[in-house]
């Protein structure tokens, strides 16, 4: 767990107020035959994908626009609290195409922050 | 000898099977063509654990035989079994973090490569069967490297052995019998 950067240490919500879901597998080759149940091949592990949405302020929303702009710049890892399992993982955004978030209207002063994160292997 | 006939009954359901928990995995090991006990790269198209991490980084890859394999995906055709010539490979890395291109950069002549299939069980820590002195189910060695492009997104390889009746022998020697008058 050689992170630099750490959900944690910013000054955001640690739970997603407003919804998460996680998918989890593993890399699954499977193949469809002309007939009878198709073949299915285990390739290796793949990262569990998190699809997070907070409520945050107008300050709270700076904050993470300067973390992902311009600490972690879209790309480097940091450690995140999971949800459901408490423990600090290690995340990384996956851009949703051209975005790493996306912020939505909800109140005079509060946002919806929807973002998605791969948790490491 | 048949390859069906030397591999374990492991590998061939991990081949075979239409439900398999297992995957073959390949390792490309090349070695530095002026010294052959050198060992220039060690990579493997598939991962089951993560062999360094830094702050910028974490390599994924396996540990095999007491020596580190760096995950890069791969593409590789196995050697083929044509009557008439030497069998050619060939291997196509996707190279997106630059790792390769800086060490076939260094490489002066045909390196000596060597390809081994080894189960993924065998190497994936916490695994019933994890055993990380297993032998390969298959090697491929002899082989060199004839020729090396690359671009910004991947290194291609082709993997040819050395065609003796097409060598002079002895080579670049002068021998009575190229050059009776000498002696």
């Amino acid at each position: 767990m050689a992170y630099t950067y750490s959900w944690t240490a910013l000054s955001l919500p640690q739970v997603p107020q407003k919804g998460f879901s996680e998918n989890h597998g593993a890399l699954i080759q499977r193949t469809s035959m002309d007939k009878g149940p198709a073949k299915m091949r285990y390739l290796g592990k793949r990262p569990s994908q998190l699809s997070l949405s907070f409520i945050m302020t107008n300050a709270e929303v700076a904050t993470l626009k300067n973390f992902v702009e311009n600490t972690i710049r879209g790309t480097i890892r940091f450690g995140f609290p999971h949800p459901r399992t408490n423990t600090i993982e290690e995340v990384r955004i996956i851009p949703q195409g051209d975005s790493l978030f996306t912020t939505s209207y909800l109140a005079p002063g509060y946002w919806t922050v929807s973002l998605q994160l791969e948790v490491l292997p | 000898m048949s390859r069906l006939t030397s591999m374990s009954p492991e590998a061939l359901k991990a081949i075979f099977s239409p439900e398999t928990d297992t995957n073959l995995i390949t390792t490309v090991t090349i070695y530095d063509p002026d010294n052959v006990n050198n060992v220039v790269l060690r990579l493997c198209d598939s991962f089951t654990k993560r062999i360094s991490e830094t702050a910028e980084e974490v390599i994924y890859g396996i540990t095999w035989k007491g020596s580190d394999y760096t995950f890069l995906p791969m593409e590789i055709s196995l050697p083929t079994e044509e009557q008439g010539q030497a069998p050619k490979c060939s291997i196509t890395m996707f190279d997106v973090t630059r790792y390769v291109v800086p060490i076939v950069r260094t490489i002066t002549g045909p390196p000596k490569i060597k390809l081994d299939l080894l189960l993924s069980k065998y190497v994936e820590p916490g695994n019933a069967l994890f055993n990380v002195n297993a032998d390969a189910e298959a090697t491929f060695n002899d082989f060199y490297i004839s020729n090396f492009t690359y671009n910004k997104d991947q290194v291609s390889a082709e993997l040819t052995m050395i065609n003796y009746e097409r060598e002079p022998f002895p080579l670049h020697n002068f021998t009575p019998a190229y050059f009776p008058g000498l002696f």
